[in-house]
């Protein structure tokens, strides 16, 4: 009799997804990002806003391994400073976009009718107005900074959430474990909670991990308009709309935050995409 | 012996495009304690919707359900709870009907918590899902694994002990083995036969399939698009049939055995539509003994002989039983004026 | 052309694994099976018996990968199947081999009309022009049973019972060899498989048509077919006309299925399961793979997988305890 390793839906999906080298890539590098944002002040070897007035618009060297900007501030430490920033940005408003979205999604399917008719009408109205043009209006109605920043991209983001969940949540609901809940006396929350919304899980992952990048690149752009964080802070984004001037005498100060922003981004898609295969039902058995 | 549990005229109609779908249109029968009615039909006939109809999973439309003599049609919210301890559903589909989520163990412990058994000490509980997964045949050790890694038998019987979890008296069980194995299937019915023996069950058996159901059935009723069209007890369902379409499912299964020259009796055409039915007999259109009356007057249930009753003209007609030949004579008459 | 001696199909020690992540499945192991033209055959089996991949494996549609047939030989009219390069294998499929496949629902494409969808073997294989394959495909309907306006009507506007029934046209439109059906009236209603039953029955006497009719319904195969293989663990353990099989049964996995049937004339109440389970295909056990749910077996059975023994003319058994089973 052979012997039964008993994992859960996560254990299997684990194991595929380790067995998919490019997507351990993304993971690496991810890891690595989000190990630089924790421990940035021990990483950088300056402070994001030390200023050194004899070493501006320097190339990389020794002392600077990826020169200085036109403040004479390190561009590697303000990189290393900025990470914690995007991730932060990132992570927070789709935390947040996922929360809102998924129990307005949630509650949509499992309800239907006029409540559904309702919600997702307002998401159809939310979503018709271009996510970028959202954002910026919400930013500069709201004063610019870190929250704030948040909020804009994360109500950008609610009706794709919205979305996905209720359309998870429509299929779910006629599966017989539903209606067996129902008939051993789950009351509706318990039923959402705890048996819906935890199936509808791996496509949430999937596109969170797709809308990372999207948010990140959202808050960079955001920073570029100057409607997002606020100088001195460190943003990638901001990075780029400061050295916009300069792109054709010192390219560098452009290409290493443009550099980190495509790297960051890449490797959220090339993970997502491998937790998207990892997680597929289809391959489940 | 009074009843356990007895359902009068039920009907269920849902509004669809084009129209009402009538899915169970007067349904009426009683149950005694411990014993098991067999309800067989084809796809459409309505006995899913008949199930669920009685375990409160649908809204009923009209008639009544009675439990212990309570009139449980329509319960209010405090009592529904309630309601549902006594009144449990295994379910068709062993892949679907069990959340992939969670552990066999939790599965099984999910109604205990929601109705806080033992007031609420997980210990017990626990202890008490064990126990269940023993008398429905699972290995202990397979307390912590998940759904995908078993077979539907072994699926099912998680069913079986997620039903019982509660002690029901009452189980509405929806073509429990129809998507098992043969030789799983005689394992799951057997373990059906002995719970219902051991803890005092009363069942209601959905099923399509005939030969299963005599093994577990006291009683029997065929069902045709939303109607019962013959109950009988069913030692006599299969010596005896009134009801043409009872004589055509019958006849229809293949018969496992070589040499049997099978008179088979074919049905013309196919089921016809449950939105907006026409008026006179639903089986009509198929039938191959089909009178005119047939088409006019809808056939009501009678009691043919001794506690078996069918719902067919060719035994109303002039208060007389009829049998076909008879009834050969009466089309024979009508086609000539 | 298979004279009325030689066999249309033969299958010789077919073989076909699957590689999977968390091991090898054996789904076919060593199965050999012969039919002749005109005759039908029952392939009878529980689920993971490994018919649906044998036949996959004759119409050389078994996916590869994760599929990889090991070894074997698949002749049919003589040429071996497994060794036909893909466009050869191609010009067979629907044109002398045809398969019915279980669900109707899905069997069909949605999108095209089902007039269509019949011409559409006939075009490719007989070379016909749009109207002749057209007017073939309208014969062929009305020969199913189905009126032949409604050729240019979509599958959803048809119940299970007619959508199976088109399949059945679009299996036969080019007058196959050899019919493989792959549990065709699993799931149709009991009175509805009557009428496809008899249809399938009435257009084999016609036509003359092999079949290869895969179920787990010992019923169905009652009604339908000549011939028996019974398997298991994909092995063919036992092998007889219809007469051999249910009246004479040898083998104990064969003695089990019938026991474990609900029979409508027995009065008995209680059924005869088999005990346990089918085996894991990727760690089946040594010997004979029935042997942990056998009542006959001895230490004997566990050390090498029993050969066939022809214990009456035509009737093959693979148990070394056969002369037990028979009661």
């Amino acid at each position: 009799m052979s012997k039964k390793v008993s994992t859960g839906f996560w254990g299997d999906a684990w194991r595929r997804l380790r067995r998919n080298n490019v997507a351990m890539v993304g993971l690496a590098i991810l890891v690595l990002l989000v190990l630089a944002a924790l421990f940035a002040d021990y990483l950088a070897p300056y402070a994001y806003d030390a200023q050194d007035y004899d070493s501006v618009f320097q190339t990389s060297s020794a002392k600077h391994w990826l020169g200085t900007d036109n403040f004479g501030r390190d561009i590697l430490s303000r990189i290393i400073h900025g990470s914690r920033v995007s991730l932060l940005v990132g992570f927070s408003s789709i935390i947040t976009a996922i929360i809102v979205g998924g129990i307005l999604g949630a509650v949509s399917g499992y309800y239907s009718g006029k409540v559904d008719n309702f919600i997702m009408r307002s998401m159809d109205i939310l979503m018709a107005i271009p996510g970028m043009l959202l954002a910026i209006s919400l930013a500069a109605a709201l004063k610019p900074g870190l929250y704030n920043l948040v909020i804009a991209i994360a109500i950008a983001e609610v009706p794709a959430y919205a979305r996905i969940v209720r359309s998870s949540v429509l299929s779910i609901k006629n599966q017989e474990f539903i209606e067996a809940a129902q008939c051993i006396g789950a009351s509706d929350s318990r039923i959402i909670f705890r048996h819906i919304l935890p199936n509808c899980m791996a496509p949430i992952i999937v596109q969170a991990t797709l809308g990372m990048a999207g948010a990140i690149l959202s808050a960079a752009a955001l920073s570029f308009l100057g409607l997002g964080i606020q100088p001195p802070t460190p943003e990638w984004g901001s990075m780029l709309s400061n050295a916009r001037q300069y792109i054709r005498d010192y390219p560098h100060m452009v290409m290493y935050p443009g550099l980190a922003i495509m790297i960051t981004i890449f490797a959220l898609n090339i993970l997502g995409d491998g937790l998207r295969d990892a997680l597929d039902p289809r391959l489940r058995n | 012996m009074s009843s356990l549990l007895e359902v009068r005229d039920l009907k269920k109609y849902f509004k669809v495009q084009g129209g009402l779908l009538h899915a169970v249109d007067g349904v009426s029968f009683s149950i005694k304690a411990g014993q098991t009615l067999g309800v067989v039909g084809e796809s459409g006939c309505g006995k899913s919707t008949l199930g669920r109809l009685i375990v409160h999973l649908l809204e009923v439309t009209g008639g009544q359900i009675l439990f212990e003599g309570q009139d449980v049609t329509y319960p209010a919210k405090e009592d529904l709870k309630g309601i549902r301890r006594q009144m449990q559903m295994i379910f068709q589909d062993p892949f679907s009907s069990l959340d992939p989520r969670m552990t066999i163990k939790s599965t099984i412990l999910e109604p205990m918590e929601i109705h806080n058994l033992y007031g609420g000490n997980k210990a017990e509980q626990e202890a008490a899902a064990l126990e269940l997964m023993d008398t429905v045949g699972l290995a202990r050790r397979l307390a912590d694994t998940y759904p995908h890694e078993l077979d539907g038998g072994r699926r099912q019987r998680i069913g079986v002990a997620r039903a019982l979890a509660l002690s029901p008296k009452f189980i509405v069980c929806d073509e429990p083995v129809s998507a098992l194995d043969v030789s799983i299937q005689a394992q799951i019915l057997n373990l059906m036969r002995d719970l219902q023996v051991q803890k005092g069950l009363t069942y209601i058996f959905i099923t399509h399939d005939l030969s299963v159901v005599k093994h577990i059935s006291d009683n029997i009723c065929v069902m045709y698009l939303g109607k019962i069209v013959e109950i009988c007890p069913s030692k006599i369902l299969f010596k005896k049939q009134y009801h043409p379409y009872t004589q055509a499912l019958l006849s229809a299964i293949p018969v496992p055995k070589t040499g049997v020259k099978k008179q088979r009796i074919l049905l013309k055409g196919e089921i016809s539509s449950p939105i907006n039915p026409k008026p006179g007999c639903r089986f009509a259109p198929r039938c191959l003994h089909a009178m005119p009356i047939c088409e006019k007057v809808e056939p009501e249930l009678n009691e043919i002989s001794t506690d078996h009753f069918a719902a067919c003209h060719l035994y109303t007609a002039n208060g007389t039983t009829l049998g076909p030949s008879d009834a050969e004579e009466l089309r024979n008459q009508s086609n000539k004026e | 052309m298979s004279t009325e001696r030689e066999p249309l199909l033969e299958i010789k020690d077919l073989t076909i694994h699957y590689k999977t992540e968390t091991g090898i499945v054996q789904a076919v192991n060593a199965l050999n099976l012969s039919l002749m033209k005109g005759e039908s055959l029952g392939l009878v089996g529980e689920t993971g018996a490994g018919k649906t991949t044998t036949a996959l494996g004759i119409l050389g549609l078994v996916p590869d990968p994760p599929g990889i047939i090991v070894g074997g030989e698949i002749n049919f009219n003589g040429r071996n199947l497994l060794a036909l390069s893909e466009a050869a294998k191609r010009s067979v499929r629907g044109n002398q081999i045809s398969m019915i496949f279980q669900d109707p629902m899905t069997s069909l494409n949605p999108v095209m009309t089902v007039g269509a969808q019949i011409a559409e073997g006939i075009r490719i294989h007989e070379k016909l022009n749009r109207l002749d394959a057209e007017r073939k495909a309208i014969e062929m309907l009305e020969m199913v049973g189905i009126p032949g306006e409604r050729f240019t009507e979509y599958p959803h506007q048809f119940s299970g019972g007619m959508r199976q029934r088109v399949v059945i046209a679009i299996a036969l439109a080019c007058n196959p060899d050899l019919l493989i059906a792959d549990e065709p009236t699993t799931a149709l209603d009991v009175t509805i498989q009557a009428q496809v039953l008899d249809l399938i029955a009435k257009l084999k006497a016609e036509h003359r048509t092999s079949l290869i009719l895969i179920t787990h319904d010992l019923g169905v195969v009652a009604e339908v077919c000549d011939k028996v293989a019974i398997v298991y663990a994909g092995r063919v353990v036992e092998y007889g006309t219809l007469d051999q099989i249910y009246n004479l049964t040898r083998h104990p996995y064969t003695k089990g299925l019938f026991g474990s049937l609900p029979d409508v004339d027995n009065d008995e109440l209680r059924l005869q399961p088999i005990p346990g389970l089918m085996p894991d295909p990727i760690n089946l056990p040594p010997g004979c793979s029935f042997s942990p749910r056998c009542s006959y077996c001895t230490p004997e059975c566990t050390l090498a997988i029993p050969e066939f023994v022809e214990v009456e003319p035509g009737h093959l058994v693979r148990c070394i305890h056969h002369e037990e089973v028979r009661a």
